[in-house]
């Protein structure tokens, strides 16, 4: 089930949210437990039932393994060491199955030339993000830092349908007292306001901006053979546009949804566009899941203790690890690279004491960002060559009609005028350009979600502004389309 | 102000807007999908319902009243399936889909079937829908938007229709256009049978001031413009396995099957031969014949060189239905030009395509694109 959709917003949630808190009411706290993973287990079934039994192995695994991590006694390391590898194995064994199988067997294909039949898995929905949190809970049981909870507060914790599918990646530490606290099972009018602003900004954010950018970013990537220099960076920018609303109002619909039911879910997203460096762009892009990498990645691997080559390459082995984390495909491992060597160069010049002006910093970081993102999107090496090719202008460069007469000149440097964006829209970039022009406005000027959730006050303004947000959110739905997280 | 006081206001205000745009949604009704109020100079002219055809025609074939599916693109839109009725005894539908490929073509018989019990397919087949780089899913947004639902057989609700803020844009633009005197009529299906009708053109025709020669011009611009319906033209085997899968498929139900190819209009076909896709037309039709037997309308003939047979280069007028469907129902009692129409087979294909080579004219196709570009 969508959070952008009918049955969602007008059938699931409103008979979750009154079940949970009558049961509540009534003090059958277990019972309301039980009834939210019911909830969480049949919003996660709705796409498809025979995903259901491989959650809830996975569930039972963790947990038990978790529970002996936590029952064994500190002077039995050698035995927790050896739990926490079956545990940390058994996850990633059964991410691997249905993630990387096939192209390990393309790839086992191609280097032997072999033909091996591929197992064409459907990849079941959110393993990455369950698998991730799941590990997390292991390590932190290794360590001592979670406490023994029984298995239904635990189905809580990895279920919890707001941010089951795709996050926020959430630690069992951050979770279970909240889950706990006899407060936050008594309806909180205040939380369910706030969460009724950021999940209506979230919708928003969604259906009306993301929806719209796909559709340029689709033809460019997908449909379009060539692209002309515009057509390219439209094209792209399409796409680093759409894939910020809509994970970030992905990520603002966990929030608010959450806040209904009084959990807090950790931040995700800081205005990652604004950033200066590519550093500071981790520090803003998909939080947890930098969390995640920069703590049971990095450091395990020994952060920058271990000298200046070491953390070279311990950066380089995380995003690496981290881009084929989001698909299994050479593309995404080139993402990574990418930005691991962005954070590469990044270290050795702040280490050097170099200073860029901010706007050149801001320019730079952005639009390796946005190169980058070209990897990530494309299907096919094919599809980013052209995307790229056609940025560097070595596939035509076009000019809009109505500057003809003016620029008639340019013709002989082989600058041609009409079609400038004729492959991905047909309405000749009437639409397509002031919705650039508006979404730069939104990433660099505006306050992010994260930052109106702290200035949010209960006055006429903010019920005016969300129901706005909410009435164009809700009469968008009908182009109904998933997140583009759903995928990883 | 306290919580509980906040989100009331909210959800009484989104339950008002959403309700509003609901309803003036369902009132206006820009694309004439209900028809219910119409208030003049409100709403009395709408926008064409064929921007928004499987939605449309979905509704109707959802009903199960027709024996006979009339399948294509625009081309045969125009033709009256009350003629049909009167060969196969049976109730017809228009299935047009507009510009469509054989793959949207597929789905949406498929659909048909699925509801009706049909037992004749009356396909025309174009050039335009086998056209491998003409896939840019834009232009069949509509119909991409509702495939899987298509796909899944499912009912496709009207409730998206109107609690809808685009069309919200639309019916305020409409309403607009109708109080300055702005909005015409414009092409519509027929409710009944699908049929598109032309009745804005009808209209200029009735008034005196049917631009003809302008409608074709433009016409052929839309198909020949380096972003146009021809784009780069290559036949795609893609396309193709889509057509094949829709003629086994009658075959293995029982389905009589009739396959012919509309006529363009004859400087339509010229240009196709100057824009060098001659080539890629031929094979289209060799292909076509390996799989079927068909009627060719393309060429110049009797009816294809008159442009008073037309709305513009694509688009026979309805009058015509007659000696089409006589021609492929082998009806001699109607008079049909002897040039109009050739029964192409394996065995004929080869002489068909050389006779057709001899009547290609030379047509200044570089004028007409660069008329009045923008």
């Amino acid at each position: 089930m969508l959070f952008n959709s009918y049955e969602f917003i007008f059938a699931f949630l409103p008979i979750t949210f009154l079940i949970y808190f009558y049961l509540n009411n009534k003090k059958l706290t277990i019972a309301s437990k039980g009834f939210l993973v019911f909830a969480s287990l049949f919003f996660y079934s709705w796409w498809n039932i025979l995903y259901l039994p491989i959650i809830l192995s996975s569930m039972l695994f963790n947990y038990s393994i978790g529970n002996s991590l936590n029952k064994s006694e500190q002077n039995k390391r050698v035995h927790k060491k050896q739990l926490l590898t079956i545990g940390i194995v058994g996850n990633l064994a059964l991410l691997g199955y249905f993630k990387y199988t096939d192209f390990f067997i393309e790839n086992f294909n191609l280097a032997t030339s072999s033909n091996v039949e591929l197992l064409n898995l459907a990849l079941p929905l959110a393993i990455s993000f369950f698998t991730f949190q799941q590990i997390a809970y292991l390590v932190d049981s290794y360590r001592g830092e979670t406490k023994e909870y029984d298995f239904l507060n635990y189905a809580v914790f990895v279920t919890f349908f707001p941010q089951l599918i795709a996050g926020p990646i959430v630690h069992h530490k951050e979770m279970m007292p909240q889950f706990a606290s006899s407060r936050n099972m008594v309806k909180n009018y205040k939380n369910i306001a706030l969460g009724l602003f950021i999940f209506s900004i979230g919708l928003f954010k969604k259906v009306v901006i993301a929806d719209t950018f796909a559709v340029w970013a689709t033809a460019g990537f997908d449909t379009a053979t060539t692209l002309n220099l515009f057509e390219a960076w439209a094209t792209s920018l399409s796409y680093t546009f759409q894939l910020y609303f809509d994970f970030s109002g992905y990520t603002d619909m966990a929030i608010g949804l959450a806040l209904l039911f009084n959990i807090k879910l950790p931040i995700n997203f800081n205005s990652p566009y604004k950033a200066t460096d590519i550093q500071d762009f981790w520090r803003r892009w998909h939080i947890t899941l930098s969390r995640f990498l920069r703590d049971y990645v990095y450091i395990p691997l020994g952060g920058n203790k271990k000298g200046e080559y070491r953390t070279y390459n311990n950066l380089l082995a995380t995003f690496i690890i981290g881009g084929i984390w989001h698909g299994a495909g050479w593309t995404f491992v080139f993402w990574g690279f990418l930005h691991g060597v962005a954070l590469m160069i990044h270290r050795a010049w702040s280490r050097l004491g170099f200073k860029l002006w901010t706007w050149l910093a801001w320019l730079i970081t952005f639009n390796f960002v946005n190169i980058a993102w070209v990897f990530f999107r494309a299907k096919e090496w094919d599809d980013a060559v052209k995307v790229l090719t056609g940025m560097l202008g070595l596939s035509g460069i076009n000019l809009p009609n109505p500057v003809a007469g003016k620029l008639a000149f340019l013709n002989q440097f082989g600058i041609e005028f009409g079609g400038w964006v004729s492959s991905i829209d047909a309405d000749g970039g009437k639409f397509l350009v002031p919705w650039l022009f508006v979404a730069f406005i939104l990433v660099l000027v505006f306050k992010n979600t994260m930052q109106k959730r702290d200035d949010f006050k209960l006055n006429y303004k903010t019920a005016f502004l969300t129901a706005i947000v909410l009435i164009c959110g809700i009469l968008s739905l009908n182009k109904v389309s998933e997140f583009l997280y759903f995928n990883f | 102000m306290n919580g509980k006081k906040w989100i009331k206001i909210v959800l009484v205000l989104s339950f008002l807007g959403v309700g509003f745009i609901g309803g003036v949604n369902y009132i206006i009704d820009p694309y004439g999908y209900n028809n219910l109020i119409k208030i003049s100079n409100i709403n009395n002219f709408k926008y064409s319902n064929t921007s928004m055809t499987a939605r449309y025609k979905s509704n109707i074939l959802i009903k199960g009243k027709f024996n006979g599916i009339m399948l294509g693109t625009s081309r045969i839109g125009v033709m009256d399936p009350t003629i049909v009725d009167n060969y196969i005894h049976a109730n017809t539908y228009n299935l047009e889909y507009p510009g469509s490929n054989t793959e949207i073509q597929n789905k949406l018989f498929k659909y048909a079937i699925k509801f009706n019990d049909v037992k004749y397919l009356i396909y025309g087949i174009d050039f335009m829908s086998f056209n491998k780089n003409r896939i840019i899913k834009k232009d069949f947004q509509e119909f991409y938007d509702l495939q899987s639902k298509i796909e899944n057989f499912e009912r496709i609700s009207n409730f998206e229709l109107y609690f809808n803020l685009n069309i919200f844009v639309t019916s305020g633009k409409l309403v607009i256009k109708n109080i300055l005197g702005l909005q015409k009529n414009e092409a519509i299906y027929l409710s009944e049978n699908g049929m598109r009708d032309y009745r804005n053109h009808i209209e200029e025709l009735k008034n005196g001031n049917l631009k003809l020669d302008e409608n074709i011009n433009n016409s052929i611009k839309g198909y020949f413009k380096p972003d146009g319906i021809y784009k780069n033209y290559k036949f795609s085997d893609h396309f193709l396995n889509y057509f094949k899968d829709t003629l086994s498929y009658c075959e293995n139900n029982n389905i009589k099957v009739y396959v012919y190819i509309p006529p363009m209009y004859s400087e339509h076909f010229d240009a196709i031969f100057k824009a060098g896709y001659f080539d890629e037309f031929e094979f289209f039709k060799k292909e076509l014949v390996k799989i079927t037997d068909f009627i060719d309308f393309t060429g110049h003939n009797y009816i294809s060189v008159d442009k008073v047979n037309y709305w513009d280069s694509s688009h026979l007028r309805r009058e015509l239905t007659p000696i089409i469907m006589a021609k492929i129902f082998n009806d001699k009692s109607v008079k049909v030009p002897s040039d109009f129409g050739v029964l192409v087979t394996k065995e004929n294909i080869a002489e068909h395509l050389e006779n057709l080579k001899t009547q290609i004219k030379n047509y200044d196709l570089e004028k007409t694109l660069s008329e009045n570009q923008n």
